[in-house]
Order: structure tokens, then sequence, then C-alpha cells
């Protein structure tokens, strides 16, 4: 779990890369940090002992340990041929294979290759980048064994081709005190390249006519021409005046080398991997698990994250509940005294309103009811209440009703009932009205 | 985004939107099944935060009704038992009668009942006679010397005959 938590972290925040690149003669080491050149430094191999080459290496690493070492093979190592395939893309794989056993110098099994195909129009074009394995192999062992242990390999022309954003189509090239490397580019996709070595007779060669007769065969012309590495103005002035398009100089010079520099993007853009077959299936299948490892890992880290913060939430919420409880308890005493008094003077209440309420209706009868009605009843219940009476006129039976709603205590008021009734040859009503008393 | 490409590469990126994605969806299983005892636990949470402040509150209103208990609490009897208050009560209630000239022509204990609070209740039913300034005078002497009788039933009466009101009461009083 630490190694895959450190490997997590290491791929955030370190990101080292080690850049390497091997002659004959030479090999040329650049240590980057964050897409940044930290050192670079060349170690001449002529009639060292691997144990000192070693030692060398040992020394410029300085113990440290990057996440991804990268070996950017010359161009001169590699052959390069152009892949054409006119017609339907059905069956595409047979001809691309048989098309593999026809260019390869060797059987498929014997070559470490890479190839991009690109559909365009009708037909489908693409680049073919191969060396024997076996001389690949020779490599990775004497690198192995000088302590430097491969991850991934391109070739030279692929990391040039980083250097510059373009659209267009371009040709970049590249001087170096043994060589001149051209590169023909179109959107991020190699269109070909060419190595040529310098000759001792005449060091200032610049091939123009065999870079011009490659253009004119795939019927590219280049609407930029980049230079990177050594060149002099005369030198840029003859480029200028051959190809007729704006030149620019791009790179840091002699600083760091240009395929160092273009190699700083490697992870950001395609590229014709040239590792040995069961090297790349094995890499596939170590990003994989890698993959997995770290979705797991994220996982495990976000859900564990969440399941504290509920159990944290949960946690805070017990323990507010458990405050509340203890502050409870604590007032409980006084509370329960508090709601025992408060209920006997409820109930004082109750008895009080109870006789004052009686009082009140006894009072507003009296006042307020005609002199010629007389009361002959009043019932009062613990919800109801009756009211008999007689008048002489039917008038004074609506003004008591109207007196008898107006009361506060009293609501849905109505006449029940009206006789008429006589009594010593006199005439009067009698009449009965019931509502509800609130209590 | 174009920045975290380059820092951390894209496969990287998608392994943690993945794992993202797997995390969100662990969250809301988690939160579907557990969201019932969440809810209860805030309600009950809600509840008990409720519960301390009507607590708090009648604790600072504590005093105040203390004051208000002790002016009354010589008329409510609670260390006598039931037929002890009732023999008071009567007691209390004829000594008046004779002061005032009523003549009860009934007074009924009745059956103790379960007042709707809990409490149990003893009631006395009542009938005079007597004019509405007798009546007044009764309710008025109920009022400051018996606070707690309760009035639960009322009824006057008048036949042609009589010259005076007839009076039934029921009282009721907690014990």
């Amino acid at each position: 779990m630490r190694k895959m938590i450190l490997g997590f972290t290491s791929e955030f925040i370190q990101k080292k890369r080690l850049l390497i690149y091997l002659e004959a003669d030479e090999l040329s080491l650049v240590l980057t940090l964050k897409g940044k050149v930290v050192k670079n430094g060349v170690i001449f191999l002529r009639e060292a002992s691997r144990e000192l080459i070693h030692e060398k290496v040992a020394a410029f690493m300085e113990g440290a340990k990057p996440s991804e070492s990268l070996l950017i093979l010359p161009r001169s190592e590699v052959l390069q041929k152009e892949l054409v395939f006119s017609g339907e893309s059905v069956s595409l794989k047979e001809r691309v294979e048989r098309k593999l056993e026809e260019v390869l110098p060797y059987s498929r099994k014997e070559m470490a290759y890479g190839f991009s195909l690109d559909q365009d129009g009708g037909q489908t074009q693409g680049l073919l980048l191969a060396l024997p394995e076996k001389r690949l192999k020779e490599k990775l062992e004497f690198l192995g064994n000088i302590g430097l242990k491969i991850d991934e390999i391109i070739t030279e022309d692929q990391a040039l081709l980083w250097i510059k954003d373009e659209k267009g189509v371009f040709l970049l090239m590249d001087s170096e005190k043994r060589r001149i490397l051209s590169l023909c580019g179109r959107k991020d996709r190699l269109l070909f390249s060419r190595s040529f070595p310098r000759k001792p007779e005449d060091p200032n060669e610049l091939y123009l006519e065999e870079i011009s007769l490659v253009l004119l065969e795939r019927g590219l012309k280049p609407e930029r021409l980049f230079l990177t590495g050594l060149w002099t103005d005369e030198t840029q002035n003859e480029l200028s005046r051959h190809f007729n398009c704006p030149i620019e100089k791009v790179g840091k010079g002699a600083e760091i080398p240009a395929w160092a520099e273009g190699a700083l993007s490697f992870g950001t853009h395609s590229y014709l991997s040239l590792l040995p077959e069961a090297e790349k299936i094995r890499k596939r299948n170590q990003e994989k698990k890698k993959l997995l490892l770290q979705a797991f890992g994220s996982f495990t880290l976000f859900f564990a994250g969440l399941v504290l913060s509920f159990l944290v939430h949960l946690h805070v919420e017990s323990h507010h509940i458990k405050k509340l409880e203890a502050e409870l308890i604590q007032l409980l005493p006084g509370v329960k005294a508090a709601k025992e008094i408060q209920a006997s003077l409820n109930l004082l209440n109750e008895a009080q309103d109870s006789k004052e309420k009686l009082l009140r209706l006894l009072r507003d009868l009296a006042l307020k009811i005609p002199t010629h009605v007389k009361v002959k009843e009043i019932s009062i219940g613990p919800k109801d209440f009756f009211f008999k009476g007689e008048a002489s006129s039917h008038g004074f039976i609506s003004e008591t009703v109207d007196i008898l709603s107006q009361c506060q205590s009293l609501k849905e008021v109505k006449l029940e009932q009206t006789r008429l009734r006589k009594k010593l040859n006199e005439e009067y009503f009698e009449f009965e009205v019931t509502g509800k008393w609130v209590s | 985004m174009g920045f975290l490409k380059i820092l951390i590469g894209w496969k990287t990126l998608i392994s943690i939107g993945t794992a993202c994605l797997l995390t969100f969806l662990s969250y809301a299983l988690v939160y579907l099944v557990f969201s019932g005892s969440f809810k209860a636990r805030s309600e009950e949470l809600k509840n008990r935060a409720l519960e301390v402040s009507e607590a708090k509150l009648l604790f600072s209103q504590k005093d105040t009704y203390q004051k208000k208990w002790e002016a009354v609490k010589p008329a409510f009897k609670t260390n006598s038992t039931q037929d002890e208050a009732l023999n008071q009560w009567v007691k209390d209630l004829l000594s008046h009668a004779s002061e005032e000239g009523i003549t009860f022509s009934k007074l009924e204990p009745q059956a103790v009942k379960k007042a709707p609070d809990g409490r149990r209740q003893m009631s006395l039913y009542l009938e005079f006679q007597g004019d509405i300034r007798k009546l007044t005078r009764f309710i008025y002497h109920l009022l400051e010397k018996d606070p707690f009788s309760k009035m639960d039933s009322f009824s006057l009466k008048k036949e042609d005959s009589d010259k005076s009101f007839s009076y039934q009461l029921t009282l009721a009083k907690a014990l």
C-alpha cells in the first residue's frame, strides 16, 4: 500500500525522467523534472570499462531515481519506410502485414518496429520505424549493465518533431558536430526524416539536393524551416535561398541537445515505440495494472474520506445529542417543579375562569336583556347553553338572541323555537335559544 | 485541463476520474441505504434541542410561577385525604350558606372522577333558591375563598308560581 501511495504521489509531485541518447562512442544523459532539464552530461564510452561507465552513470545520477527512463535512438540506427495503401481499407491488416514482411530486412519476429497509419481520403499513409531486435537487445543489455533500465524507446526524429507545434508542412534541420538531421512534419505527424553524416573533407555540406529530392518525391513543399543546433549565419542564408521559405531558429543551441528539448514533451504526443514486442506487451500489462491500482487507490482514499466524514458527522451529532441530554437532565428537577406549579396554576385559572364567565354572562343578561323579557330558565353544561324566556313581542326575542350572540362565552347562538301562549287572556311568546358554551 | 494532462498524464486522469465516479456511486448507495437513520438522527437532534429550549424557558419562569403559587397555595389542600377534603369543602360551603341565609335543598357529593389532565376530581351537586343577588354573592364567595372549585354545570329556573329563582350547580375540585 505504501509503495502504491508513494508511486501515486511521485507521479503527481516528482515526475522525474531520464533521457538517454546512445551512440557508438558516447552516452548522453539528461535528467528532467516536471518537464524541465535539471542536469545533462555526456559519458565517453571509447576504451572505458563497463565498471567505469557504471560508476560515471551513478555519479551523474547522484542517487536520483527517475520514474521513467526514455531511450532516444539516433536516426541513423533506425530503418524508416513510408507505407502507402490505396483503395478500400478492408483487409488492411493483412495488407499491412504483407507490406511489413516485404520492407523489413529480417522477419518480423527478429525486428523491433513501430508504425503509424493515417487515413487521408481514399489513401492510407503511414511510417514504419524499425531496427533489428538483436541489436536493440544488445543496447538494452549494455544499458542494463551500467545501471540504466529502459521504460520506453523512441527515435530522435520523433523527439525533434515535438520541439515546434506547427500545423502546416514544415522542415526541421538539426545540426550537430557529426551529422545533419532533416525531418519533415505536419500537424504532429512525422512525414520523413534523413540523417546525413558530416564529411570530414567537407564539414559544411548541407545535403540540400538530397533533401530537396526527397521532398520532390513526396510532393511536399515546406511552409516553414526550423533550425536547431549549431548553425552559422552563412549556412542560414544558404538555406533561406535554397528553400525560399521563412526560417526560424528554435531551441537553446549548444546548451541542451535538441532531441532532449523535444523529448521534454514526451507523453503529451502520440509516438512510435521501438520497444521489443515482448516488452511492449509487458509494459501494456504493467500500465493496466498501474491504472487499476491507481483507480483502486484513489477510490479507497476518496471512499475512506467520505466514510470518515460520515462518521465525524455522526459523532458530532451524537455528541451534540448527549450534550443536550445532559443539559436536560440538569434542568429536569427545576423543570419538573415548574411544570407541576404551572399545571396547578392552570387548574386554578381554569376554575376561576369558569366562575368569572358565569358572572359576566349574568351581568350582561341583567344589563342588556329588555325588561319585557322574562327569564324562565338558563342551563350551562360543560359545552352547551340553553335559554328559555317569555316576551310580549317577537322584537324582544330577536333583541335577546342578538344580545346572547354578542356574549364572549357563547357561540353558535340560535333561536330554537317560539311558541305563542296565552295567560289570563293575554298572549305572549315563549321562546328557547341554544348555543355552545366556550369553556 | 491541458496543464493537468501534461502534469499527470491522461491515463492517470482517467483512472482518477473513474475512481471519483465510483466513489460518487458508492456514496450515493451508502446514502440511499443509511439516509433513513441519518434523517432520524437529525430529527432526534432537532427534538432534543427543542425540548432543551422549552425546558430553559420554563426554568426561567419558575420563580414567577413560584410567587404566584405561594399566594394561592393555602387554598389548595394537598395533604388531606379525599374524605377529609370533601368534609372540609362541605363545611365551608354550609358555613357560608348559613351566613348568607342560603338553604341548600340539595347538597350531594358525586362520584370521584378523573379529569382530562389525569388528576382525580371530587364534585358536589347543589340546589338552592333565592334572588340573583344571593347567587352572585355565592359565586363571589367561591372566587375569593374557594378558588380551586370549578363551575362544572349551572342551571337557573323560575316557575310562574315561584317568587325566586331555583339554582342547580355542580362544583368540581381537583384533589
